[in-house]
Parts: C-alpha cells; sequence; structure tokens
C-alpha cells in the first residue's frame, strides 16, 4: 500500500476503515502499513480514537407512549380528513383547484388595496406604525396564501393528485436546505 | 444483499400501508421508530423534542401513502423528513438554543459531585457523564449540516449516497462534510482519548502512544 498520508488518501480512508466499509484485505493491508509507517500509525490512532469516544454517548429510550400518541394522531387525522371531505363535497375536484386559486387572488388583491389605501390616521402616527403595519400585512398575506397552499394538498389527498406523482411538500421538501445553500 | 432485502420489504410494506393495511405502518413504525428518534435526539439533544418532531415525520409518512414511490429507499426518505424538521426547528428555536449551550441533562458538575461517599461506580458514573457531556457540547457545535452529516455516518451508519440523498448534495460534499466534521471533532474530544474503564493514562496523551495502538 502506498503511503495515505502521502498520497492524501488518509481522510477517505479513516471513514470507510472506521465504519467497517473497507474490503477485508485493504483493512489489512492497511493495518500492516500503519504499523511501518509512525505518520499514518499517529492519524488512524487518533481517528479511531474520536470514534470511540463518540460510541460513549448513547440516546436515551424512547417514552414507552410514542405508539400509542402517534396512533391517537393519526385517528384524530383521519376524522378531521372525513370533516374536511364532508364540508367540501359540494365542490368536485375539478372545481377545487380554480376556486382555490381564485380565492389566492382575491387575497393578494384585497392585500394590494390594503396595503395603497392610506390608514386615516395623523401624519405622525402613519410614520410611526406604517412599517410595523405593513410588515403585519404582509406576514397576514403570507400566512392566508400558505393556508391555502397547504389546504390543497389535505383536501386533495386521495381524490385528485394522481397515484405517485411527486408531491415534493409530502416527503418533507428540502426547499429550506437548498436555498440555505450547498452542503460543502 | 440485506439491505436490498429491507429495501423491498420496506417499500412493499408502505405500499401495503397505501391499501389501508394498518399493521404495515406499525412494522415501519416499529422498525424505524428508535432510529429516527435517536437521529433527531442526537441532532438537538432534547428528547421531548425529538419525540415531537418524530411524531411530525410518521405523521406525514402516513400522510404521503398515497404518492409514495418505491424508487427512493425508505429510510433515505424518512431521514429526509426528519432532517427537514430538525433544521426548521433549529431555525425557529435558534435564541432558545443560544441560551441553552448544554441542553438536555443537568450539569454534571453540580452537588453530585461534591458527595463525600465516592464509591468507585460513583465516580466512574460522574466521569461518564462529564465525558458524554464533552462529546454532546462538541457535537452540538458542529454547523448543522456537518452535524447531520455525522450523525447520519457515525449513528444511523448510512452509506454516503444515502447522506447525499438526504442533504440534497452530491457524495463528495458529504465526504467534505465528514472530513471537516471528524476533524473537529478529533481536536474537541482528543483530551478524552482515554477509555474512561481503563483508568489509566497513556504516557502524554499522545494518540501515537502504545496506549492507543492501532490494532
Ligand atoms: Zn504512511
Amino acid at each position: 500500500m502506498r503511503c495515505p498520508t502521502k498520497t492524501g488518501r488518509s481522510s477517505d480512508l479513516a471513514l470507510e476503515y472506521l465504519s467497517s466499509r473497507l474490503e477485508p484485505e485493504t483493512a489489512q493491508e492497511l493495518e500492516r502499513h500503519c504499523a511501518e509507517c509512525p505518520a499514518c500509525r499517529e492519524y488512524f490512532a487518533a481517528q479511531r480514537a474520536v470514534w470511540q469516544i463518540l460510541d460513549e454517548w448513547e440516546a436515551p429510550p424512547t417514552s414507552p407512549g410514542f405508539d400509542r400518541e402517534l396512533q391517537r394522531r393519526i385517528a384524530a387525522e383521519k376524522a378531521r380528513g372525513k370533516w374536511w371531505r364532508t364540508l367540501w363535497a359540494p365542490f368536485t375536484p375539478r372545481m377545487l383547484k380554480p376556486a382555490a386559486a381564485f380565492a389566492g387572488l382575491a387575497v393578494i388583491v384585497a392585500a394590494a388595496v390594503l396595503l395603497r389605501t392610506p390608514a386615516p390616521v395623523s401624519r405622525e402616527a402613519a410614520q410611526r406604525g406604517s412599517e410595523a403595519v405593513d410588515v403585519e400585512q404582509i406576514e397576514q398575506v403570507v400566512e392566508d396564501l400558505d393556508m391555502l397552499y397547504l389546504l390543497d394538498p389535505v383536501v386533495l389527498d386521495e381524490t385528485v393528485k394522481p397515484a405517485g406523482a411527486a408531491e415534493p411538500d409530502k416527503v418533507g421538501s428540502l426547499t429550506n436546505v437548498r436555498r440555505r445553500g450547498k452542503c460543502a | 444483499m440485506a439491505a436490498v432485502a429491507t429495501l423491498e420489504r420496506d417499500s412493499e410494506l408502505m405500499l401495503r400501508v397505501r391499501e389501508g393495511d394498518g399493521e404495515s405502518f406499525a412494522l415501519l413504525l416499529e422498525r424505524h421508530r428508535r432510529p429516527v428518534i435517536h437521529f433527531l435526539y442526537r441532532m438537538l439533544q432534547d428528547q421531548a423534542v425529538a419525540e415531537e418532531l418524530a411524531q411530525e415525520v410518521f405523521l406525514r409518512v402516513y400522510r404521503a401513502r398515497n404518492s409514495y414511490e418505491p424508487t427512493a429507499k425508505f429510510t433515505t426518505w424518512l431521514f429526509r423528513i426528519a432532517t427537514h424538521l430538525a433544521l426548521n426547528w433549529i431555525r425557529d428555536n435558534q435564541k432558545r438554543l443560544a441560551n441553552h449551550a448544554s441542553l438536555d441533562e443537568e450539569p454534571v458538575d453540580g452537588p453530585a459531585l461534591q458527595v463525600a461517599d465516592m464509591r468507585p461506580n460513583v465516580e466512574q458514573e460522574l466521569l461518564r457523564r462529564a465525558r458524554r457531556e464533552e462529546v454532546k457540547r462538541a457535537i452540538a457545535r458542529l454547523p448543522e449540516k456537518q452535524r447531520a452529516a455525522v450523525l447520519m455516518h457515525k449513528y444511523s451508519e448510512m452509506e454516503y449516497s444515502q447522506i447525499a440523498a438526504v442533504l440534497g448534495c452530491s457524495e463528495s460534499a458529504v465526504k467534505s462534510l465528514l472530513f471537516r466534521a471528524y476533524e473537529t471533532l478529533r481536536k474537541r474530544l482528543a483530551h478524552l482519548a482515554v477509555s474512561p474503564t481503563k483508568g489509566t493514562r497513556s504516557r502524554g496523551g499522545r494518540s501515537s502512544e502504545p496506549g492507543l495502538e492501532f490494532r
């Protein structure tokens, strides 16, 4: 084996060696090399030490009521699903999407009007309060739109979406993760 | 081989959940409850929060039963949801987290250490707890993505490809996250590099000493 320290492969090899993913022959080669090479011996021993220290941290046991609580929530959700379906029964699935879109549009228009219409307050008060009010109103609009967006998968869950269709929100979309940038 | 079998079984179970089979969901829960909760616990270092978020993870799995596609490995999918929730929770609780350096357990240097009757097992237990606290602190101080990557690699024994799929980046990016994370941990935890059970410190505490010989 060529010296991993010299070839710059030591980090890579250490990860695979310590997680027992290295081929047995390669692992033995590495061990033989470490017996002869002080630099590699020191490096791999240090990595192994960290690995062993991390083993000392065990997670606590799970609460005994965990499954029961989950069952309760699923049951509650099923009941809520039925309630939603009853509520939305007059709307056919085909009607629902345009309706939701229209409602969303209405919220945006209403928000735009609210934001542009000067409030009947004194100039001073307006200056003082305008920033806070604007932020509040925008947040409210965003919340409303979120609600409409959330409504969609809940109501359409079993009726409209073709089985197997990709539904990023349902698989815990990583939008936020991605927005924060690359891994490295 | 075993991984492939598990993949088939998990996805088969999930497809049966789609058909309304509650037993299959219970089986999936039984199989993945611990790894998910443990991951969330180590990520957030708060057992109550970890269990609460794990509830949400499995609720989402249940909700998504109709759109589930067996193409993605079930574990990867599960950890994507868990990581997503954990990162969101961290983002929403950053202030709270800043005020609590160590999160879950009581400090180890409290009155317990002043107990006069220091029987060996009590002493050893305190030592173990102190070491564990240091490990927790060192991991908690890692950047979120490095932390998630290390936890999946070290404790959940996931492959680079799976971690990459969970974090939405390339395998080489995952390796780079891991290199940096383990290197930081090595620096922060080097002083603990003696087993508490041996009770002896290798001379000078150097890792190259025979006390820590390389197998
Ligand atoms: Zn070497």
